[in-house]
């Protein structure tokens, strides 16, 4: 089979690691400003639903983490440390 | 290999022989993750996740993950290529890796809670025909502003030992990394979470393999020669935001995340999640995840020989990738919740990636080189992952 060019995947475009980085951090910042602002635990039912978590799949989410990395062949692209195993 | 697993289980038998009605003091959630790609390579994960409440504030977990791979991780692509090809229950003389590899890993854990206070230690084993893994770990969190702001922070170090067997028997060695990690969670509005993770690694000793020799320009075969020592640092941001679609709750949740090294390795990944609640108890979610990163400074597609460091593994050149993938989970019938041996909860999801990666066609047989295919190639890849869930 003749190998298909690449050239329909184009990476995707991410501003330069820098501004990214900043930009991140300073809307999280002003997140975090905003806390402040106490939600009353009267207020936070759906804040405790599943889907509201901040790792709603434990067991999943720490496979993925196991295998994306090894079978991408990623690096910090996870959760991973990248020890305990020989991947 | 069968020992841990063995006691896993009587620890499990011990804790369901008085299950009390009415409680949730323990829980078993079940995994089974088959994962593919274009060459036929193959992984089958079965695990488990066990936790019991021993006290009102103690909580112990057991966590079994069990790998059956076709082809060791290391020869990813490198199927049917090789002096002896990839036959089943043969050794590669190429990368010396074994076709078939059994892998087994344990985590213990005992946690404590109270008002906002967390901690939790915990003990990791992982085994495999070559390499070994021990790690302890701690952590803890603490709830603040009314519960509305959290602090964490972990600590993880892993005592490793690579051994290959076969042609390459003798040319592994130890690896330590330490692993240190600071949270903070902030919740902003009632349907909106936030959080912020910085995370620093620290990799010294035998940090490579010897499955994957380097070709120099020359044709000439050179073992990988990696630096001893690596420090990396990540920043991931988290934010979640709640909302509704009528009466149904629905989350989008962004994770972007930021890594370098001092291998010069500069990685970006944002990942966008979109759970949706379609009725009580049934969800489905929708993602997309992208992933990009550069080469580590000493990473070439050609070597001269005379280089102080040298690679041609696959993880150190630059490439980038789309991960796309739907789930699905819902509750079993509630008559089913007197039964300690029937599931409340299941759930299927699958992960379709693929992965651009760049081949060469100067001359330098590809055969041996960490490209996958003489020239620019997709590779694609999938990961289905089946769920079900026991309150007991």
């Amino acid at each position: 089979m003749k190998p298909r060019p690449c050239a329909s995947l184009a990476p995707p475009r991410f501003p330069s690691p820098p501004a990214f980085f900043l930009a991140g951090l300073f809307a999280l910042t002003a997140a975090f400003g905003c806390g402040c602002a106490r939600v009353q635990q009267k207020d936070r039912e759906f804040l405790s639903d599943p889907i509201m978590q901040r790792a709603p799949d434990p067991l999943g989410g720490g496979l993925e983490s196991h295998n994306l990395p090894r079978r991408e062949g990623s690096s910090g692209g996870s959760s991973g440390s990248g020890g305990g195993c020989g991947c | 290999m069968l020992k841990p697993l063995a006691a896993a289980l009587c620890l499990l038998a011990a804790a369901t022989a008085s299950p009390q009605a009415g409680e949730s003091n323990q829980g078993l959630d079940f995994k089974y993750m088959y994962y593919w790609d274009r060459n036929g390579v193959w992984n089958h994960t079965p695990a488990f996740a066990y936790f019991r409440k021993l006290a009102p504030l103690w909580k112990f977990q057991w966590d079994q993950e069990l790998d059956v791979v076709s082809g060791a991780s290391r020869r990813l692509g490198l199927r049917n290529i090789g002096r002896l090809a990839d036959n089943d229950l043969k050794l590669d003389a190429v990368t010396g890796a074994s076709q078939r590899e059994i892998r087994h890993s344990e985590q213990a854990t005992f946690a404590y809670a109270k008002q906002g206070r967390n901690a939790a230690a915990a003990f990791y084993f992982s085994d495999e025909n070559d390499y070994r893994s021990y790690s302890p770990s701690l952590s803890g969190s603490l709830d603040c502003n009314d519960r509305n702001t959290t602090l964490g922070g972990s600590a993880a170090t892993f005592f490793d030992d690579m051994h290959p067997t076969g042609p390459f028997r003798g040319l592994g060695g130890k690896r330590n990394i330490l692993s240190l990690s600071a949270t903070l969670a902030q919740v902003i509005t009632p349907l909106t979470l936030s959080g912020l993770t910085v995370n620093v690694l620290h990799s010294s000793g035998f940090l490579g393999h010897p499955y994957n020799p380097v070709i120099t320009s020359a044709g000439s075969l050179e073992l990988e020669n990696l630096p001893g020592e690596k420090t990396g640092v990540s920043l991931s941001a988290q934010i979640i935001q709640g909302f509704h679609i009528g009466e149904q709750l629905g989350s989008l949740r962004l994770e972007a995340r930021h890594y370098r090294d001092d291998w010069k390795l500069v990685s970006n990944t944002a990942d966008l999640q979109w759970y949706q609640y379609l009725r009580e108890g049934t969800y489905v979610r929708l993602r997309a995840r992208g992933y990009r990163q550069s080469a580590a400074a000493f990473a070439k597609d050609a070597y001269a020989g005379d280089e102080a460091f040298r690679t041609a593994d696959i993880r150190f050149y630059a490439f980038s990738s789309l991960t796309l993938g739907f789930k699905a989970g819902s509750e079993f019938p509630e008559s089913w919740a007197a039964s300690p041996y029937l599931p409340d909860r299941w759930d299927i999801g699958y992960d379709h990636g693929l992965r651009n990666t760049h081949g060469e066609e100067d001359g330098i047989n590809p055969t041996y080189h960490y490209q996958l295919f003489p020239a620019d190639e997709t590779y694609v890849q999938g990961t289905l992952m089946v769920g079900l869930s026991f309150d007991l």
